[in-house]
């Protein structure tokens, strides 16, 4: 088995970070699907509406996409971009 | 100079196998504990159901307190067993006997614990079942008979999974597979083998999902027949269908958690050891993300039973929004699967020439990645519910609710796409070979 170098650690490292990173993505999942489940209920009482309805939905999730967006942009920096093992 | 990875085995290595078993055994008996989680949630939803009832309705107090005993009781199951598992290990331990290479035996070791984790969610869930039937009871006694058979169904299908780890934890124990492929192995097959049993009984957590939706559905179906008696056949139906949906990931997992006791696709194949090994811990890993759709889809179960009773002519409108949500809400699990069969069927790692603490290290990224998929599968199946509900009240709109629902469950899966991209990129085109 060949010897492990200080970058080939950072590089298996970055590729365990970029995983976690994107376990963030369960909160964004949760809170769009509970903005869904809302909007579809307010449809269901108030159907004139249902534009409105869905611009708000729409614009709420948008909001709770970011987070998810961090862990990718996180993720793709770790992957594509990795700042680290050009400080060793 | 010897990397870290033989050194950690040669250190593992210098022990006496007994040692190195039994030092498994009592971290595997500690994991199991975790399930208390479970009936100590469950139970005490149940209790609270139970007082805030006999606040309510004090007339009715023995019969609601009654029900949520027994509820409790049921809600206590997956705590016993893995209470029994971890005694098992610390004063029966069968293990260390087991015929086997050490390192693979401790790895299955660990492997009981990790499975009977999944018994936290039958805790919650039949618990959530008992506290909704205490509270039925509370509120129409002469109802109790329906009420606490849809308790006692709900809450039996929500037990499902726990049996499924019980079953794996016992296997793993008494006739373990596992050691008898590291027989006459070397120590590097052994290691392969040892990371696939840390990797099967981590698949089996998705059960948790299921556990709590199930429950969900059964608490909500007892609520339905406390309010309306008259829809107890149909509430059962639509409980028995929706749970029937929400088991779909504690199965896949199950099939997983199987093929790497019994026929490990990683024993006999030319690669580095720790990559072949991470890549069996990481398909166990990826399959967690299992858990979200059992929960949403357990929920969507449990609102379409509930939207049914409002409206029982509108039943089979709510179920098509019902089996529809749920079918999107299954998404995750789906992708988990897939990359868990990619990783111990078509592995592209094991192919790639590079440092191979990189590609090892990849497969397990990969995996945790699947994990963000936990998120749209609960958040889908909260949009499924609610969508269900409101077909219930006003069967007419169900179009529109549909797709409101369809949109709202599209725009929550992007984060499971992202999760799945990246490990898709890890696994085919993974950049940090290159960076090398």
């Amino acid at each position: 088995m060949e010897a492990i170098t200080g970058k080939a650690l950072i590089l298996a490292c970055s590729a365990v970070g970029a995983g976690l990173a994107m376990i963030a993505g369960i909160g964004p999942g949760i809170g769009q699907g509970f903005a869904a489940g809302k909007g579809a209920e307010a449809v269901g009482k108030q159907p004139e509406a249902q534009g409105d309805i869905i611009k708000t939905m729409l614009l709420g999730a948008a909001v709770a996409e970011t987070t998810g967006i961090y862990g990718l942009v996180v993720a793709l920096i770790l992957l594509f971009a990795n700042p680290l093992v050009g400080m060793l | 100079m010897a990397n870290f990875v033989e050194q950690f085995m040669t250190w593992l290595l210098s022990f006496d196998k007994e040692a190195l078993i039994l030092g498994a055994s009592a971290i595997g008996a500690g994991l199991a504990m975790i399930a208390g989680i479970g009936p100590g949630v469950g139970q005490g939803y149940a209790a609270g159901k139970a007082a805030e009832s006999t606040g309510a309705h004090p007339e009715n107090q023995k019969t609601s307190l009654m029900t949520m005993l027994v509820g409790a009781g049921v809600a206590e199951t997956t705590g016993i067993l893995s209470l029994v598992v971890a005694l098992i290990l610390m004063f029966g331990n069968p293990m260390v006997n087991q015929e086997g290479n050490a390192i693979a035996i401790a790895g299955s070791a660990i492997g009981v614990g990790l499975a009977m984790v999944a018994g936290v969610g039958a805790g919650i869930g039949c618990g959530y079942a008992a506290g909704k039937a205490a509270e039925a009871t509370g509120f129409a006694p002469e109802n109790q008979r329906g009420i606490m058979m849809c308790m006692l169904l709900g809450s039996a299908v929500a037990q499902t999974t726990g049996i499924f780890s019980l079953v794996i934890a016992l296997i793993f124990m008494f006739a373990n597979p596992i050691a008898a492929a590291s027989v006459g192995g070397t120590p590097e097959l052994a290691v392969v083998l040892g990371l696939s049993a840390m990797g099967a009984g981590a698949c089996m957590i998705a059960g948790l999902g299921s556990g709590v939706g199930v429950g969900y559905a059964g608490g909500k179906a007892a609520e339905a027949v406390g309010i309306n008696p008259e829809s107890t056949s149909k509430s059962i139906m639509l409980m028995l269908v929706g749970s029937a949906m929400a088991q779909t990931s504690a199965i896949f997992s199950l099939v997983v958690t199987l093929i790497l006791m019994y026929a490990n696709p990683f024993i006999g194949v030319d690669a580095n050891f720790l990559i072949l090994g991470c890549s069996g811990l990481a398909a166990g890993i990826a399959m967690i993300g299992g858990l979200g759709p059992g929960i949403g889809q357990g929920y969507a179960a449990g609102k379409a039973v509930e939207g049914t009773s409002f409206n029982l002519n509108a039943s089979n409108k709510v179920m098509v929004v019902m089996i529809l949500g749920q079918a999107i809400a299954q998404t995750s699990s789906i992708f988990s699967l897939v990359v868990a069969l990619i990783l111990m069927y078509a592995n592209p790692l094991v192919g790639l020439d590079s440092s191979f603490i990189i590609l090892a290290a990849s497969a397990l990224g990969a995996g945790f990645a699947m994990i963000a998929g936990v998120g749209p599968g609960i958040g889908q199946g909260f949009a499924a519910g609610k969508a269900s509900e409101a077909t219930g009240m006003r069967p007419k709109l169900q179009g529109a609710v549909i797709r409101t629902m369809v949109l709202g469950q599209a725009v929550a899966q992007t984060t499971g796409i992202y999760g799945l991209v990246i490990a898709l990129v890890l696994l085919f085109a993974n950049p940090l070979i290159g960076l090398l």
